[in-house]
Parts: C-alpha cells; sequence; structure tokens
C-alpha cells in the first residue's frame, strides 16, 4: 500500500517517463500540483520506493545541465505499476463509498 | 583572466584606431595647403575612422559591461557549495543529490527568486536532505529490529 506522498511521486514518475531523474520528477509534481511538499523530501521518498522494488533506478551519463554529474534516473518497474494502480483503485472505493452516495456517504 | 583578456582587446582595438586617426589627421595638416581634391580625400578617411572609432567604441562597451557581470556568462558561478550534503552523506546519493539540487538551483529557484533567496533555499534544501535521510535510516533500523523482536 502506498502512501499519499509516495503515490503521487509514483504518478509524477510515470508522467515524467522512465528514466527521469528527481529534478524531473519533481518538476512535473509541482507543475501539475502547484506549490507541494519541498525538493529535499523527494529524495527520501524516491529512495524509499526503490527499496520497496517499485522504481528502479541506474546512474545515468554524465550530463552537462547537471554540473556535469550524473543523476540517478529513475524508472516504475511492474510491481510499482500494479501497486499505485491498486492505491488508486482503493482510493477511488473509498471516495465512491463515503463521498458520492455509497453506504454511509457524506453527500 | 577574462578581465585581463578583455582588457587587452580593448587596448589592441583602440590603440590601432587612434593610430589611424592619427595619420589622417596629420595627412590633413599636410595636404592643406596642396591639392583640394587630396585633402577632401583625406578627410573623408578621417570622418571614416572616426565612425569606426565610435562603431567600436560600441563593441568596447559591450565587453565592459560583460567583464563586470560575470553571472551572465557564466550562472554557475553563483552556485552554492553543498559542502554539508557531500560531507554526511554516502557519496553516491551525495552525488545524485548535488547534481539535482545544483540542475534545480539554476533552472528555477534562480530563476523565479533571484540570486539570494535561491542561495538561502539551496542551504535549507541541503540541510532538510541530510536530516530527513538519516530519520528515514533511523526509522527503517527500528521497523526491523521491532520486525525481529516479535
Amino acid at each position: 500500500m502506498l502512501g499519499k506522498t509516495e503515490e503521487l511521486i509514483m504518478m509524477a514518475a510515470h508522467k515524467a517517463g522512465p528514466k527521469s531523474t528527481a529534478s524531473e520528477i519533481y518538476q512535473t509534481l509541482e507543475s501539475v500540483i502547484g506549490k507541494t511538499s519541498a525538493f529535499g523530501a523527494i529524495f527520501t521518498t524516491l529512495d524509499r520506493l526503490s527499496k520497496k522494488g517499485f522504481l528502479e533506478f541506474q546512474v545515468g551519463a554524465v550530463r552537462k545541465d547537471y554540473g556535469n554529474k550524473a543523476p540517478r534516473e529513475f524508472t516504475i518497474t511492474g510491481n510499482g505499476m500494479m501497486a499505485l494502480s491498486e492505491s488508486i483503485a482503493v482510493t477511488e472505493k473509498m471516495r465512491r463509498e463515503t463521498l458520492l452516495g455509497g453506504e454511509g456517504a457524506l453527500v | 583572466m577574462r578581465k585581463n583578456k578583455s582588457k587587452i582587446i580593448i587596448s589592441s582595438l583602440a590603440q590601432k584606431q587612434l593610430e589611424k586617426l592619427g595619420i589622417y589627421i596629420s595627412q590633413v595638416e599636410f595636404h592643406g595647403e596642396g591639392s583640394a581634391f587630396r585633402t577632401q580625400t583625406t578627410m573623408a578617411n578621417a570622418r571614416r575612422s572616426i565612425v569606426e572609432v565610435i562603431e567600436n567604441g560600441q563593441v568596447i562597451y559591450e565587453i565592459i559591461t560583460h567583464v563586470d557581470e560575470p553571472t551572465a556568462f557564466n550562472p554557475k558561478a553563483t552556485c552554492p557549495n553543498p559542502f554539508l550534503v557531500r560531507a554526511t552523506l554516502p557519496p553516491e546519493i551525495a552525488e545524485d543529490v548535488i547534481a539535482n539540487l545544483e540542475h534545480y538551483f539554476e533552472t528555477v529557484w534562480q530563476k523565479n527568486h533571484g540570486a539570494k533567496t535561491a542561495r538561502i533555499i539551496f542551504y535549507t534544501q541541503n540541510f532538510r536532505i541530510v536530516v530527513s535521510h538519516y530519520i528515514g535510516a533511523f526509522r527503517s533500523a527500528l521497523e526491523l529490529y521491532l520486525k525481529f523482536k516479535k
């Protein structure tokens, strides 16, 4: 089960495409939902997701726009896509049941 | 280094043009009492030389303004030193974090907030990354310990 931040970062990583850097993922996240968690927070989440096996990374080539350094490039794994779908489905089910007229709904 | 190089360019440009102008002026003086055609030709040359001096003046001005603003050429020159990340995180993570921080500093923070605020954000994020890394590591270790204890 993914946490909310993890879910958002997984979606941003999916939108940013395979082999995207932490900075690109954060930029995608910020461009979609505006001001979000701090830039520093993304590294811990990415590491946690990598440890869980939802993201895989490889150290890419040296890039000029990254100060002639080689940033890590993240890609969503198959397990990651499954976990993301499951997490979204659970949220959607909760929304339907609680907000959109299900049993005990608020509306 | 850059400043010295520009100074050399400026002085050689100015020297050449002034030499040319001096020659034409002396020719005008020399031909002053001679034929009217020769005098007119040399005066036209002198005028052209003056125009060249003015045009070069613009080039010189551009060089000077660029020398005064080194950041306009190289924004990386202002990128702060990520010493905290380098000193405290494992090298493979530190390399990635620094690369991303530098990229974000140049492409987003500096553009959106200006150099001074961008530096503050940079250092704050440096600190935050280090703290959250070690809190994360502690949490993982604690979870592992509790798992084995059960």
